[in-house]
């Protein structure tokens, strides 16, 4: 007869204790944010399209410029980074340069001479959004002739 | 005799105790979780524009059920960080009523969690089915990608 109220006396023991090991006044969930590397780089403004086509007599013909049609604008949420330039054209009849003016988030390197080499165009970029003017100058010399060069130009958002 | 006698009070008196601590029994379940992704897609236009500041979760991303037999009980909330960066702010609101006797009041605003409890919501009864809506502001490109992570809580005070 003990044996048998022991055994009852524990199961109700038992229930009674899970009855407060699963009471429970508090209870959560987790919120879980993941941002993603961002490095995004465009161009506004379409082709560009620059004519050598006067000169002073005596000279060199004068330079073609444009400044108003190309921007660049960039977007990282990583640190270090830079703005590279290159052109697709390996062979050049002429001289191609450009360079970044109005710079806002990060700072403005000197003038390129375009290549298929990646140069530097924008240093220092910051974690930020960012714009910029693209400054081109195409020159050419009388000893060089005519033709055309069609530069295929990339514009790239890499680690510093 | 006496000593079967001593036994069955003892059965007894650990029966009720059993049956006390079940019906004072306050249990709160949580369900659901809100992981949130954000990436080049975020962005307000593209390249040279920021990220989109403020996200919502869907109306019904977490859901609260509530036992506690009757009363006045207050849900109140707080959070604990385990990785989370400071320019985030976290918000919740209750979004609807779900289904149980006596009165609810209170939360359908939005109102942020902090790293201490504020009161949230009062009721009476036991309920199921109490949907929430979270927010999240304060995301930018200033944010390093990263995975920011915070585990928020919702306690049971007898009021």
């Amino acid at each position: 007869m003990k044996r048998l109220i022991a055994v009852w006396l524990a199961v109700i023991l038992v229930l009674g204790l899970g009855g407060v090991a699963v009471a429970a006044n508090s209870d959560s969930h987790t919120v879980t944010v993941q941002v993603s590397a961002i490095n995004e780089l465009a161009i506004t403004g379409g082709n560009l399209t620059l004519t050598i086509n006067s000169a002073t007599a005596g000279l060199e013909p004068d330079d073609a410029t444009d400044s108003t049609t190309c921007d660049l604008l960039w977007t990282t949420n990583q640190a270090s980074k830079k703005i590279t330039v290159a052109t697709s054209l390996a062979s050049q009849n002429f001289t191609l340069k450009v360079v970044a003016q109005n710079v806002s988030g990060g700072s403005a390197a000197s003038e390129v001479t375009l290549s298929t080499t990646a140069q530097d165009l924008v240093t220092a970029v910051g974690t930020t959004t960012g714009s910029c003017d693209l400054a081109y100058t195409a020159s050419a010399t009388a000893a060089q002739g005519t033709g055309s060069d069609a530069h295929t130009v990339t514009y790239t958002i890499t680690a510093a | 005799m006496k000593k079967i006698t001593r036994f069955i009070v003892l059965l007894v008196m650990f029966g009720l105790i059993a049956i006390g601590e079940r019906a004072d029994a306050i249990v709160i379940t949580v369900s659901g979780s809100w992981p949130l992704a954000i990436d080049a897609s975020d962005l307000v236009a593209g390249a040279g524009s920021d990220l989109i500041g403020t996200y919502e979760s869907n109306s019904d991303q977490i859901v609260l059920d509530i036992d506690v037999g009757r009363g006045n009980f207050r849900v109140d909330v707080s959070k604990i960080n385990t990785y989370w960066h400071s320019d985030f702010q976290l918000y919740v609101r209750r979004t609807s009523d779900g289904t149980g006797g006596g009165k609810i009041s209170g939360g359908t605003s939005y109102q942020e969690i902090t790293d201490t409890y504020q009161s949230f919501f009062t009721f009476k009864k036991d309920r199921t089915g109490i949907n929430l809506q979270l927010k999240l502001s304060g995301v930018s490109v200033q944010v390093a990608p990263d995975t920011y992570t915070t585990t928020a809580y919702y306690t049971i005070v007898k009021i």
